[in-house]
């Protein structure tokens, strides 16, 4: 068998380990993707601050500035050590300025789309010649 | 993460070519401002597209009147993403642009900004 904390190999039977002096018991068994399954990667989480400022301008300003404060939260969890809540700070920033985002292109398809139909239905009144010099 | 960046290079694109070629204070074709629409009062976004025309043809004074905050944000946005990307090499540069401080400061930028531009009219 070998360590689970370290990775050292030992004997079948070893309640604990030679390199790394943890108990074998002890250990949980954790699967190592567990962290990733929550959501939870290692080390700083991002703070996500720049996404969040170009939804807040370029789009959708509630669910960026949203975002802001979020990112702000995730910088504060980090001040005090607790990367746990970090985590979680960081995944709801990305959560409402990827929202954010979304809903923008989503307003952006239909307005092409409503554009798109306008066009098609302008022959039926002769108006195409009017809108292309509108446009250029 | 190869899809997203596509995705976004493609879209930043679009936008370069629409936003270069039509003039969205004189065409009927852009979308108001949705917040604009239902209240009256100016986001702290109105006037990013018109912003994005002069920018554009590099006419940067006359985005500064339509969007201060957008000309302002862009050389911020670019050193933030800078520091994203060299966060391996340059770990502190990095967390100093994510400090906390520095997100609330923004944050205040952003909502003085929102009712500076409506009282004062900008």
């Amino acid at each position: 068998m070998y360590c689970r904390n370290c990775g050292k190999e030992l004997p079948d039977d070893a309640r604990f380990c030679t390199g790394c002096g943890c108990s074998l018991d002890a250990v949980p068994d954790r699967p190592w993707s567990a962290r990733y399954d929550s959501g939870r990667g290692a080390g700083r989480p991002p703070s996500y601050l720049a996404l969040a400022i170009v939804v807040t301008i370029l789009c959708c300003v509630p669910f960026g500035i949203v975002g802001i404060v979020y990112s702000s939260k995730v910088e504060s969890c980090l001040g005090t050590g607790d990367l746990d809540g970090a985590w979680e700070y960081s995944r709801k920033a990305r959560n409402w300025s990827v929202a954010g985002l979304v809903l923008s292109v989503l307003f952006w398809i239909v307005y092409v789309v409503l554009i798109i139909i306008g066009f098609a239905c302008t022959p039926w009144w002769g108006g195409e010649a009017f809108y292309a010099r509108c446009m250029f | 993460m190869v899809v997203i960046i596509v995705a976004a290079l493609s879209v930043a694109g679009a936008a370069i070519l629409v936003y270069g070629r039509l003039d969205p204070s004189s065409s009927a074709y852009f979308p108001k401002c949705p917040f604009y629409f239902l209240t009256g009062l100016k986001c702290p976004g109105c006037g990013s597209q018109r912003a994005m025309h002069e920018l554009l043809h590099f006419d940067v004074i006359e985005a500064v009147q339509y969007n201060a905050v957008l000309v302002a944000a862009i050389p911020f946005l670019t050193l933030l993403v800078l520091s994203m990307a060299m966060r391996g090499r340059f770990p502190r540069f990095h967390s100093m642009l994510n400090s906390a401080p520095v997100i609330w400061a923004v944050l205040g930028i952003v909502v003085l900004w929102w009712i500076i531009r409506n009282v004062a009219g900008i």
